[in-house]
């Protein structure tokens, strides 16, 4: 649904003329702007069509194991204070996805010193032994149910900047230059960045690969 | 073509949002909207602001400690009697005069008050003899 445009900030920084008009088309765009000029709906069409992709986002940049709602909350909260100031200079998912890897960088500093992708705790609290998540069986684990950790614990190998630019390049269909923006970095950089990340993916995930063809 | 990477990541099915996050997010919203003071238990000042407040007055205690400590002194022109000449004085010379005058009180004994008396008394003796000298 198509919320209509209210009388916003639509100029984007010194270029003295109004936005692209596939800014405007965006319909988070459109919603913000409403949402800005009072309908508070707005804002509520915004939680309810871009929650599920901050999840996702979040639980791919920190692991299985680590609580994400408080990020996701926090991630629509600030978008919500930020109504007075906002301004359309791209597509919604870009403005929204730099709030939430901000706060998914946040708390991955606040947790340098353990591993990102910590191991669960049994009942009477003592982590669990970790496995080595690469050459632990991989024909016992290659089949559909078990995918989704296998790609997950494949992406927890990869350097911080490298699986956050492949989640948001594959799951999220970012460019490579709102990558840019997010990580603050060149499209040029971006494009290394992935090129990087791809290649470890697949010494990573072949195995498995190989095995479920096997 | 797709690349096997591709497909293999697509996979990963995507989280899913607990019940309730929109309707938790848009409470927390609306609580954030209600002014501070109105809130039962709400501060009426803001930590940041409370901070301010508190280095503000360290600084001024500290000031007043250091000045108190014999910092510079304060200076401010004093304009005594009514005469052509405005007499400038320092508040500083006026409050060591003050403290003289109290060390004199504080010190006081009778030793102090009888070299006082005395020196009354030679006087006294001084005017007498001269008012006897003849005319």
């Amino acid at each position: 649904m198509a919320g209509p445009i209210g009388a916003g900030r639509l100029t984007e920084p010194g270029a003295g003329r109004g936005p692209r008009a596939s800014t405007l088309e965006d319909e988070g765009v459109q919603w913000m702007l409403a949402f800005q000029a009072g309908d508070d709906d707005a804002f509520t069409s915004l939680v309810e069509r871009y929650q599920g992709a901050a999840f996702a986002m979040l639980r791919r940049i920190l692991g299985p194991h680590m609580a994400v709602e408080d990020l996701a909350q926090e991630a629509f909260l600030r978008v919500w204070r930020s109504r007075e100031r906002y301004q359309a200079q791209g597509k919604f998912t870009t403005f929204l996805y730099r709030i939430t890897y901000n706060l998914a960088l946040n708390r991955i500093r606040d947790h340098k010193r353990k591993p990102l992708y910590s191991m669960p705790r049994s009942a009477d609290g003592v982590e669990m032994e970790a496995e080595d998540s690469v050459s632990a069986a991989p024909e016992e684990e290659a089949d559909h149910s078990n995918w989704g950790v296998i790609v997950q614990r494949a992406l927890g190998e990869l350097p911080e900047n490298q699986r956050v630019a492949m989640v948001l390049q594959h799951y999220d269909g970012l460019e490579l230059y709102e990558i840019g923006e997010i990580l603050g970095i060149s499209p040029q950089a971006t494009k290394s960045l992935l090129h990087r990340a791809r290649t470890n993916l697949r010494t990573l995930l072949s195995p498995y690969r190989e095995a479920e063809n096997d | 073509m797709t690349d096997w990477l591709d497909e293999i990541l697509d996979r990963d099915t995507p989280e899913s949002v607990p019940e309730g996050f929109l309707e938790r997010v848009i409470a927390q919203a609306q609580v954030e909207e209600v002014p501070a003071q109105h809130q039962a238990g709400g501060r009426l000042i803001s930590f940041p602001q409370l901070m301010s407040m508190t280095a503000a007055a360290v600084m001024l205690l500290a000031v007043g400690f250091w000045l108190g400590q014999g910092g510079d002194t304060l200076h401010a022109p004093a304009v005594l009697g009514n005469g052509p000449e405005n007499a400038m004085l320092d508040l500083d010379e006026l409050y060591q005069n003050r403290e003289v005058l109290e060390a004199y009180e504080v010190l006081a004994d009778d030793d102090l008050n009888s070299a006082f008396y005395d020196a009354e008394t030679g006087t006294w003796a001084l005017d007498y003899s001269i008012e006897d000298q003849p005319r």
